[in-house]
């Protein structure tokens, strides 16, 4: 079987004359750097956005019982594994090729109460994340036609921008990660459009939901009526609240007990609205800090109404005392997030990850 | 029986599949245990056969305090929501492949139940010259595959001789061998002739009459799953102990019931053994085997002893009296001091007080029907079975009865004896249950039985004499015997005696835990041509009459 980047450099000598695909350290480049919560963005959130207004800064959630069926029927991880795998020589600059495995999951509880993936909706993609440089499009897919045929393993080619005062490598990567947003919004899309996500069967999506710049996705927030994110990090230094009721997550989450929830808040993504709360599902005492424990819960605010009241503080206790039933069992021992990782979500994420070929088979294609 | 699918093989870096073992996935609702055979998809249309050593029940949780965590930290009322991920991973041997390939096994290969006939290949059932009816494996898909053992390795030439080893009182040891004898008979009945020791009641008294109440349909489907008829023996004679009691019926010192015994004698099935003393005269060493003789003296007087011409064990006592005293010595040359004969004089008044040490009646009625050992032996013939009543004899008696028996035959098949061909007799099987009696692993002074029996064990499927033993403990049986066992059979033992025996010591653990809770009417058989260690399997309950028959 042909390497990919004997398969790239026959191609470019084809194409384009003087650019060369070069062999390089094959590094993974998915090492988080240490930190210990973390936003996807630094949107400000000011005002209580639930209806009616609860009035005060901690609530209590109600636990179910074990033999009421759960609303939160469906679970969606997507994961991705990226490499720098060899350099281009273009134009005078010498670029990254940046590859990935990406791919959603998408979980299902049965009747039983059993979690399977639905792998209708599971999907999994190889990229190689090109440079700007080869931005014409049929070169795209010629590349893409030809490293897929040839090496036996179907791969799509993007393109990243290169940008001065960025690392080109950072480019490719988010490149990939806005690639697998992308198929995120692909599954809700299947789900919604297959009329599964319910009232009664809600789609749990680890993450904030947060997604912008989508070229090219029809990104339509109906869709998204019965779907929430669920993080398992946030920072402590977001502020919430103005003015004199200004006051940092950390310290109005550090005084929630378990089963307790704060009030909503209202925050924006480009033009969305978004609802999002704080649930502590362990008990503060068996933690080892305050902050552990708690999950940061998010929903769209879909119709003209909430858009201006806020979320149904009904609906928002029903999601809270379902996510906090969803508590055990846990991954702990396997996963540092163990306190607040939904043991669907760990399960979404183990299936995906476990349909991806190993490093050393992947850096091997090329 | 038709296949299903019930899982796959997992290959993986840390456990690979490998030319010998597999490991599968069971889905969620399969059932399976351990000694199912199953057949795997394997490459080129073949198909793997592998037999299940052990399962596991494995989850994602990371340890046992992840468990606890996800119970809300230890609270016993907490029912997680989410159910933990979990699979039952089956470990198993791979017996045989369809194709002869040996490649190990790809990961997601399919396992499925599996069929009746590559079951017996993958054992090795296949091809035998005359199967001899074993028992059947019952498998938890259903399937029931009857098991034989190769006469020529059961038998001779080619390996001889079994062991059976297990704890009393489950009904398991003689009635597997009793079983087993009885297959023998139906299949092999004119090569054959079995000598058997009654040594429990009136166990072996009554082989040859039906059960009390008619077998069970159950119990008979049974017999006829191991293709064999429920019948009781054929062709049994009895010896009893020779009592000089008048009122003991015929003469027999025994516990068979008296209407049985009654018609033994009437049929002339049933004699009364006994030990004259010219007989005796060449047998002193089976009396006092167990008698320890650092300095062989004992020897010596078993020469000497041999030279006299004594017509009565009276005489014999009073002669050996006079020995052991000085004074009386003159006109005795003897090279054994007064010391020795003296005990010597103490062990035989002893040990001959029982009343198989008589001489011959010259009484024709009431008729006594005594006989020498040996003759009975000699009366034996193929598709015959001799029973031998033990029970009721001490244990150095009972050594000496079975040390008889056993030198009388081996005597015969050596040719040795002018008065009968060595074929006369056929393939002599002989039962002998309590083995560590006869050949105990801690006899280091050679004792004659124990050497007798090594002899026979050794030497005995080329001369065509097979010893069944059966014993509470492997760990007291001579190593010599049980390695010349080409079969053996493992009933319900105690992990104390495992950890003892060091032929358990190679068992895998499932193994070991499966004989520790071996049901009633299970055993695991291990056999020459087997292509795997062991198997499980079950056996009819024999059919002739028992006291505590049930149906």
């Amino acid at each position: 079987m042909k390497k990919i980047i004997d398969i790239i450099n026959d191609e470019i000598r084809d194409t384009q004359k003087g650019i060369e695909c070069l062999p390089c350290e094959r590094v993974n480049l998915d090492h988080e750097r240490y930190s210990e919560y973390k936003d996807a963005d630094e949107h400000k959130a000011t005002d209580i956005f639930e209806y009616p207004n609860p009035g005060k800064d901690t609530l209590q959630t109600a636990f179910i019982p074990h033999d009421i069926p759960s609303i939160l029927k469906y679970f969606l991880d997507s994961s991705r594994k990226t490499y720098k795998i060899a350099d281009l020589k273009v134009k005078g600059r010498y670029l990254p090729l940046v590859a990935g495995q990406v791919a959603v999951g998408v979980m299902v509880r049965d009747d039983n109460n059993s979690i399977n993936p639905n792998r209708r909706f599971c999907h999994y993609e190889n990229v190689i994340a090109f440079p700007d440089e080869i931005s014409n499009d049929d070169d795209r897919k010629h590349l893409a036609n030809s490293i897929s045929s040839k090496s036996s393993t179907p791969f799509q080619v993007i393109i990243y921008s290169v940008k001065e005062d960025r690392d080109p490598i950072d480019l490719g990567v988010a490149k990939i990660m806005a690639h697998m947003a992308g198929m995120e919004l692909n599954a809700v899309h299947e789900l919604s459009n297959n009329s599964l996500l319910q009232s009664n069967s809600l789609l749990v999506k680890d993450g904030p939901l947060r997604y912008k710049n989508l070229k090219g996705h029809n990104f339509d927030i109906t869709q998204f009526r019965n779907v929430i994110g669920v993080s398992k990090r946030f920072r402590p230094s977001f502020t919430l609240g103005s003015g004199r009721k200004k006051v940092d997550v950390g310290v109005l989450t550090s005084s929630l007990e378990m089963g307790e929830r704060t009030p909503v808040f209202k925050t924006e993504e480009e033009d969305k609205f978004i609802g999002m709360w704080y649930l502590r599902i362990r008990p503060k005492n068996q933690m080892i800090n305050q902050l552990q424990g708690i999950i940061k819960v998010e929903c769209y605010a879909i119709d003209k109404i909430e858009e201006e009241q806020g979320l149904n503080s009904d609906r928002v206790n029903t999601i809270s005392e379902y996510l906090l039933r969803e508590r055990n069992v846990t991954p702990y021992g396997q996963d540092y997030r163990w306190a607040t990782h939904l043991y669907p979500i760990f399960l979404a994420e183990s299936y995906i990850k476990s349909c991806m070929f190993s490093n050393l088979r992947f850096e091997g294609l090329f | 029986m038709v296949t299903k699918p019930i899982g796959k093989v997992t290959a993986t870096e840390n456990k690979p599949t490998t030319y010998n073992s597999i490991r599968f996935w069971l889905t969620e609702n399969e059932e399976i245990k351990i000694f199912d055979v199953v057949r795997v998809q394997h490459i080129k249309g073949s198909f793997t056969y592998a037999i299940v050593r052990d399962l596991q029940y494995i989850t994602d949780s990371a340890g046992h305090l992840a468990n606890y965590i996800s119970s809300d930290f230890g609270d016993i009322s907490a029912q997680p929501y989410n159910k933990r991920l979990g699979a039952t991973i089956a470990e198993a041997e791979v017996l045989y492949n369809s194709a002869e390939i040996e490649m190990p096994l790809r990961d997601g290969a399919v396992v499925e139940t599996a069929d009746d006939e590559g079951v017996r290949k993958a054992l090795g059932l296949i091809g035998f010259k005359k199967p001899i009816p074993a028992g059947y494996i019952s498998m938890s898909y259903g399937a029931e595959v009857p098991i034989e053992f190769e006469s020529n390795y059961l038998l001779g030439p080619e390996g001889a001789h079994l062991n059976i080893a297990g704890i009393s009182g489950l009904a398991t040891k003689t009635s597997f061998a009793m079983f087993l004898l009885n297959s023998i008979q139906q299949r092999m009945g004119k090569d054959v002739s079995m000598i058997l020791f009654n040594v429990k009641g009136n166990d072996l008294l009554s082989i040859d009459i039906p059960s009390k109440s008619e077998l069970s349909e159950h119990r008979k489907a049974e017999w006829k799953k191991c293709g064999l008829e429920p019948i009781p023996f054929k062709n049994v004679k009895y010896l009893y102990p020779y009592s000089r009691k008048r009122e003991s019926s015929f003469f027999s010192s025994t516990a068979a019931r008296s209407d049985f015994l009654s018609k033994q004698h009437e049929e002339n099935r049933a004699f009364n053994y006994y030990y004259d003393i010219e007989y005796m005269l060449d047998k002193m060493n089976l009396l006092l085997g167990d008698v320890d003789d650092p300095s062989s003296t004992f020897e010596s007087i078993f020469e000497e002893i041999k030279n006299i011409d004594i017509k009565s064990w009276e005489a014999f006592r009073t002669e050996i009296n006079n020995r052991s005293h000085p004074g009386k010595r003159s006109g005795i040359s003897s090279n054994v001091q007064s010391q020795s004969w003296r005990k010597f004089y103490r062990f035989i008044m002893t040990r001959t007080k029982n009343h198989i040490f008589d001489q011959l009646s010259v009484i024709k009625d009431p008729p006594r029907r005594q006989i020498v050992v040996s003759d009975a032996i000699r009366k034996l013939r193929p598709g015959e079975i001799l029973v031998v009543d033990i029970e009721p004899l001490p244990d150095y008696l009972q050594c000496l009865v079975v040390g008889d028996i056993v030198s009388t035959v081996r005597n015969i098949k050596l040719g040795e004896d002018e008065s009968i061909s060595p074929d006369d007799l056929g393939r002599v099987v002989i039962f002998a249950d309590e083995l560590n009696k006869y050949a105990p692993k801690t006899d280091t002074s050679g004792r004659s039985l124990t050497n007798v029996l090594l002899e026979v064990t050794e030497r005995g499927r080329s001369l065509g004499i097979i010893l069944f033993g059966a014993e509470q403990f492997r760990s007291g049986i001579h190593d010599r015997i049980l390695g010349n066992c080409s079969t053996n059979v493992y009933g319900r033992t105690s992990p104390v005696e495992m950890s003892k025996c060091p032929d358990y010591k190679y068992f895998p653990d499932s193994h070991k835990a499966t004989i520790t809770r071996l049901e009633q009417g299970s055993l695991l058989l291990q056999h020459a041509v087997f292509k795997t260690h062991l198997i499980k399997v079950k056996f009819p309950y024999p059919c002739y009459y028992k006291e505590d028959t049930s149906k």
